[in-house]
Formats: structure tokens, sequence, C-alpha cells
């Protein structure tokens, strides 16, 4: 099985820009667990699959992204790649090649080697174009690892689809506009058995905005490293070091980079940390509780991971769900998408089997 | 002139004495080469992810313990923001919200009687690198060793009304943290640094006045100068309006002998505080903490009541436990011969002498017990005389040597051959007739010194007196004009 990780993930020696020319020419000094493990279960290496900045929602830059995931699985260049879809940007994007995107639990694969964007939701998952080959790859890299902290003590994980899908409990959203792509699907997994219960997601119309902003703060601060001063890009002209830093940074970051760093030391600042970030952080608290609470009547729930008549940072609350709740999602052809309870990745894999 | 009062809280920073660094596996030590003790963690590469170390947390709840403080039950770490070339990361991870512990109180003994400063709170947080600037070809180089090493911040409420008082805490603080093996506390090292904040108000008023925080002191005495300074200057100012006094931070200047502002509250910085979540939230339990305290060993104040029932008197005692470096030492002396009178007059007389003459630092002061045992059964067993002791010690303290080779090496034992005494006696006898005269003539007090002078003096001071005075007066009574 051939795998290629993205430009966030480090491989020793081998470039690791995370797309920004503030890291032009950085060379990882170390290699990533998920890399090690990849190999070490007989993988092959097969490159690097480039990414939006950092991964960064692109809301202002509209640069386009050559040699990303969806583009190396459709040339198929590779079997899988991995990748910390923090933003949920690849598990939009995935529908266009007709491929599959697993985001297993938080702290289930090792983040030991990965450039860190936001921290409280940087989880890699597998995206690929056969869903066989998505959760085998997962169970090959999932597992404890003493380097990364938030990992779960489980040694080494093994996903099978066996569950049955007779026995499964479908939440349906009545707060999102269903797609006729995920109407066909309830249809479908109705005639196989499974039971769907109608519900409501909570807090959905303000958790794009917690999502951007807990982000934000978050790529705000795991960006400060890049100074200019120790590696990567450095301004060629500037008198002192404030303008060493400035103009490095200024000239080394795109866009939306910038304006996550701006949005992200706002929303920390002492007049803005109660009013943004900790209301966020509140919210996000309520809003993990309350769905934990929904899942004790539901199995999974089902819901489109895009529309196609809404923007980017309006869709990002459909991904934001699994994101900053960290419980598995699945991306499924024609943007439908499954979000399970925290290790219902099983659960997941069985509800995609059956409508392949 | 009206009266003034100082109000001053402190904001002591400790090295904690971990192998490791705070989250990587490098080395902590003081003193290797620039940049030896470096990892991509400590040394800001992205990827890299804090894996906290169990110890400094430990000693971090020794801390807590030893001045009464209220351990957090689940402690957190967070994110402190701000750009500066010796901060790798470009935040420094200190715990904002949820420190080790809350709400403690150290007691001194002060020249009014006895004083309870109370503790704010104490966290634990990573020191920064280190820059080192070469104005000869204008650049910066910085230095990571430092980075990322364990301390603890031990903020005090603004407790303080004197210098005294500021001294005698910190003296307190060093003395217990040094013995319950938390911190070295060494100020010149810095593994101890000490802020101040500062005001002054008119003696009876409940109004804080304009604070100004001082920092860059590196000894006791030059905190005290500090503090001196910023009164004279606060009352000045006070009294004559010369100078608006406003909140800012200032550094000393220990070659002036003055503060200088280095920022002001305008210019201070928004560090952006939040939580950290790479690292999950340590809960600590009944048993941890039950674990941990078995573990402390003895501190200054028990060791003093142990002194004490040895039969040292309480100056001795005070000096001894005051000083980590000299309680090791009374410690492995005693464990070589208890004789705790003895080791203390060695202790508090000589080894203090010796390490002022070459300029060591009373708490870096280290010898040998042992050596020291064996010099103080040497002179008791009559193998050695004091000065000849004297010397050895001295040895010992520089260089570490066995003081039974020394001694041997050196000949500074005892001349304890009968024979050899008894001829030197007889030779001086026949040169001194005049005075065997004197003696049998009924002056013998004054005859019997001059003679053992002689024979000292023909020994170099290393005949055994004993045997002289045995020796003298047998060959005295004997001799017939």
């Amino acid at each position: 099985m051939k795998f290629a990780i993205d430009s966030c993930i480090m491989k020793k020696d081998e470039l690791a820009a995370g797309n920004s020319k503030i890291l032009t020419g950085f060379t990882a000094p170390f290699t990533a667990t998920v890399v090690e493990k990849a190999i070490s279960a007989q993988m092959e290496f097969a490159g690097i699959a480039n990414t939006t900045e950092f991964g960064i929602s692109n809301l202002v830059s509209d640069e386009k992204i050559d040699g990303d995931a969806c583009d190396m699985l459709k040339n198929n260049e590779c079997d899988v790649v991995f990748s910390n879809d923090f933003s949920g940007l690849l598990r939009r994007k995935i529908s266009s090649v007709n491929g599959y995107y697993i985001k297993p639990t938080y702290g289930t694969v090792s983040r030991f080697g990965v450039i860190a964007a936001m921290t409280s939701a940087d989880q890699i998952g597998v995206a690929s174009l056969n869903l066989d080959t998505a959760f085998e790859a997962l169970s090959d890299v999932a597992g404890y690892d003493e380097k990364d902290g938030t990992l779960y003590n489980t040694e080494s994980y093994a996903y099978d689809k066996s569950t049955d899908v007779k026995t499964l409990r479908i939440g349906v959203p009545t707060n999102v506009t269903l797609t006729d792509e995920v109407t066909k699907t309830i249809e479908s997994l109705k005639q196989k058995g499974a039971s769907v219960i109608e519900f409501e997601i909570p807090y959905l119309d303000v958790l794009a905005d917690v999502q951007y902003i807990i982000s934000s703060a978050e790529i705000s601060n795991n960006t400060n490293r890049f100074d200019g001063i120790k590696f990567g890009y450095r301004a060629e002209d500037f008198r002192g070091l404030n303008e060493l830093y400035t103009k490095s940074r200024t000239e080394g970051f795109g866009l939306d980079a910038k304006l996550a760093s701006m949005m992200g030391a706002l929303v920390l600042s002492a007049d803005y940390y109660e009013k943004f970030y900790n209301k966020s952080l509140q919210v996000r608290g309520l809003f993990c509780k309350a769905l934990a609470s929904e899942f004790e009547k539901l199995d999974a729930i089902i819901l489109p991971c895009c529309n196609c008549e809404k923007t980017n940072y309006e869709n990002s609350a459909l991904t934001s769900i699994a994101t900053l709740s960290g419980v598995p999602s699945l991306s499924l052809p024609n943007c439908v998408q499954l979000v399970a309870n925290t290790f219902g990745e099983n659960v997941l894999y069985a509800l995609g089997s059956s409508l392949v | 002139m009206k009266k003034y009062e100082l109000v001053m809280g402190l904001e002591v920073h400790i090295e904690l004495a971990t192998e490791s660094k705070l989250f990587c596996s490098c080395s902590a030590k003081f003193g290797a080469d620039a940049n030896e003790n470096v990892c991509p963690a400590c040394s800001g590469m992205p990827g890299m992810l804090p894996v906290a170390n169990k110890r400094a947390i430990e000693l971090g709840m020794i801390a807590a313990m030893v001045t009464n403080s209220e351990i957090t039950r689940t402690i957190t770490f967070d994110k402190k923001n701000y750009f500066y070339p010796d901060l790798s990361t470009g935040y420094q991870t200190t715990q904002w919200f949820a420190p080790i512990c809350r709400n403690g109180y150290v007691d001194i003994d002060t020249s009014k009687g006895k004083k309870r400063i109370t503790l704010k709170q104490i966290h634990i947080e990573e020191d920064a690198g280190k820059l080192v600037h070469d104005f000869r070809t204008d650049t910066s180089l910085v230095d990571y060793n430092r980075a990322s090493v364990p301390l603890n911040e031990i903020v005090s409420n603004p407790d303080f009304r004197t210098a005294e008082e500021v001294i005698l805490y910190l003296e307190k603080l060093r003395s217990m943290l040094s013995f319950a093996g938390v911190s070295d506390c060494r100020m010149q090292e810095g593994s101890m640094r000490c802020d101040v904040n500062i005001s002054v108000r008119e003696e009876g008023s409940d109004i804080l006045g304009v604070r100004s925080e001082i920092k860059n002191m590196n000894s006791l005495k030059a905190i005290e100068k500090a503090i001196e300074y910023e009164y004279n200057r606060h009352v000045e100012a006070l009294e004559t309006g010369c100078e608006e006094l406003v909140q800012e931070t200032r550094r000393w200047d220990d070659n002036k002998g003055e503060t200088y502002a280095m920022r002001s509250k305008e210019d201070a910085q928004d560090y952006r505080y939040f939580p950290y979540a790479d690292i999950m939230p340590i809960v600590i339990s009944d048993e941890w903490i039950a674990e941990v305290k078995a573990t402390i060993p003895e501190l200054a104040e028990d060791k003093k009541i142990r002194l004490l029932e040895m039969g040292l008197s309480d100056y001795d005692a005070s000096i001894i436990c005051v000083n980590k470096c000299l309680s090791i030492i009374f410690d492995e002396a005693y464990a070589y011969t208890a004789k705790p009178k003895a080791i203390a007059n060695w202790l508090i007389v000589d080894l203090l002498s010796v390490a002022k003459e070459l300029s060591v630092a009373t708490d870096e002061i280290t010898l040998n017990g042992e050596s020291l045992g064996k010099i103080i059964d040497m002179v008791d067993d009559g193998a050695i005389n004091r000065p000849a002791a004297k010397k050895v010690f001295a040895e010992v303290f520089k260089n570490d040597v066995d003081p039974a080779k020394f001694i041997e090496e050196n000949g500074l034992g005892m001349v304890s051959d009968t024979g050899l005494i008894a001829k030197t006696i007889s030779e001086i006898l026949a040169e001194n007739v005049p005075s065997i005269e004197q003696y049998k003539a009924g002056n013998e007090k004054k005859v019997i010194g001059f003679f053992v002078g002689k024979i000292m003096k023909a020994t170099q001071g290393k005949a055994d007196p004993k045997l002289i005075n045995e020796e003298l007066a047998k060959q005295l009574e004997a001799y017939t004009l």
C-alpha cells in the first residue's frame, strides 16, 4: 500500500513547509510517529500532498492548491493520504473524487511530528478512494505513543465492519438542510433495517464561529515560532529585531494565516478574552455535553458534509461537529457525512460499507 | 516630615532540582557548553509535543507542602505569548488558571517578633534561554541550555513592611526549599531569583501607593540596597513632587547602586494566556500526595531540634541549619565520628573563614565530611596537633586530599618516638646549664616553660607535649650539677 502525507506532517530530511513561504527550505529534523508506524506496517512512502497554508481554511485567499490529497488519489499516486484536516476542507472536498475520509476519535493517532495548527483538535485522518483501504491504513497507524500526551492508552486498534446495520439508530437532524443525496442515503439505510430518529444538532448556528475563534487563537500561537530567526524564511532588509520579525512574518505568511493570526491575537487579548475566546470554550463545552446526551439514544448521525449553495465558512459548521467534539466522522462520496460517538469508528465503517 | 511605610510583595523564581527539563528529556544541569543540552522540543522545532516531567510536578508539590499551601487537585498548563529570541516557541508554558497550589504562608522571626508572610500561589513554568551579546561584532547569540528548565514562581501577597522581613523570608525560603531538595537556590547561578514589587504610603493609610517592580538583583545584599534606594526615591517624590511616580518595571544596577526604568505600564505586554491543549489536566490524588510527602528529606527546623538534642548551642545549631551545605557536611562528619561539638566548631570557625578567604559563596561550599571526621579523631588521638590539623583541613577543602596520606607526605604527624625526644632534651639541657641551676634553686615553673619552648622549636612543634613533659621532668630530676 502506498501512502502520502500532507505537507504539515514531517518525515526526516523531507521538506516540511506546510505550504508556507515562512518555512521555505525547512526540512524535517525528525519523523512523525504516523509515518514511522506506516512504514513499519510495510506501507510505501509515495510523497507529500499539498495543502492550504498550514491546512488553514481558505476564507480570503483563492489560491488554487495543486497536487493536494484529492489530486494524488485521483492520479493514482498513492492509495491513502494521512492528513490533519482540522479545518474540514479535505472532508468537504473528498467527494469531488468520489473518495472517503475517516477522521478518528481525538486521541487515537499520534500527532508527534505534525506541525501544530488547531492544537485542541489536530487529529490525523485517512483519505482514500476505497473505504476498506482507508480503515486498514487507520488500523496501522492508530494507537498509543508516549510522545503525545493526549492519546488514549489503547496500544492498537483493529477496525472492523461486522456491526449489524439493523441494530443501529441513525439520527437525522431537523435543523440542517438535507441534500437529495443525504435523503437518498437515509432511505437506503432504512431499507437495510436501520432505525431513523429525528433530532436537533445542538448549538449548530454558532459552531462555525466557535470553530473559527478557537482555531484562530491556537493557530496564532502555534505560528509564533515562525519568526524568521532560526529557520525558514527571513526578510532581507531589516533594521533591528522588531523589523526582522515584522518583515519576515509579513512577507512569509499568506492572507489566511495572517487573518487567523490577527484574529487569534484579538480573541485572546485581555479586552476580548472573555467575550470571544472564553465564551467559545464555554459553548464548546456545552456543545460536547449536549452532543454526548444525543448519542445516548443514537449510534450515528447523518448529514451533508457540505452544501454547494453555502459558503465555505457556513459549511465549516457541518464538519466542525466532529472537529470541536473530538468524535469520529466519515465523509462519503456525494457529500454525505456520518458522525458517530467517541470510539464509534466501527459503526461508521459498517454503515459506510453497507452503502458502497 | 510625614511618616512613611513600605509595602512590598515578592515574586521568587527557583529552578527545580530535576535531572531533565520540564517537557523533554534534555539535561537541566547548569554549566554545560552553549546549546549542549538542546533537542528539537526545547529549541522550538515545529512538530514537537510536550511531555510533562513528573518529577517537576512532585517538586512543586513539595514546595507547596513546606509552605503550608493548598495543593490544587487538578492542575493545568497554559501558554503565555510573547516574542523574544530567548523564547524558542514564541510562548512560555506556565500555569495561569490552575497553579500547583494557593494560599500558603511562611513564618519568619524578625527583630520585632514573629511575622507571617502569606502566599498567593506557587506555579510551575519553564525558563527561557539566554542571550549572549557580542558588542564587537554587533551580534546576539542564543543559548537554549536553560530553555524549558523547570521553575517554581512563588508569589507572595504584599505583606512585607521592611527590608529585614524580605531578607529573612528569602533566607527562610532558601533554607526550606534547599533542605527539601526542591532547588539548590543559588542566587549567584540564578537558580533563585527575586523580583520585588514595592510601593510607599503614609503610615496608617490603607491605600496602596504607586507600585514599581524591581528586577535583576542577584544577591541578598543587592536586594537590601535596592529596597532602600527605591524607598528613598518614592519618599522624595512624595515629599517634594520632584518626580511623578508611575507604575513601571525597574532594573537594579549593582555598580551604580541605583534603579532605572525598563518599561512603564503603558508598554506592558498583553500575554494572551490560554490553555495548553497538548498537556492534559493532571489529577493530584491523595495517594500521590502521601507518596511524595514520605520522600521529603529532613527540613531545617527538624534538623535544628535534632542538633539541639545532641547538645549543640542554639547559636551553633542555627548557623548549621540555615545552610544546606554545612548541614550536609555535618551529617557526613557525624556519621564518621559522633562528636557534634567538635564538628560544629570546625564548620563554624574554620570552614566559614577558609571559604571566605577563598571567596567561595556560603551556599556553594563543599567539603568531604568524612575527612573532617578523620581530622577530628586524629587531633583527639594526639596524632596531629591543632596547627597541623588546620593545614590538612585547608587542603581537604581545596583539593579533597586524603588526610592521613597528606599528613604522612608532608611530615605533619606528631613525633612520638621517646628515644628521639629524650635525645633532643638531653642535648638542650647540656647547652643550658644555667637554667638547670635556676631549676634546682626552686624556679621550677619558669624553667620548665623555657625548656618546653626550646624543645617544641627543635621538633618543629610536632612532638607530643605529654611525652615532652614526662621526659623533661625525668631528666631534670636526674640531672646532677
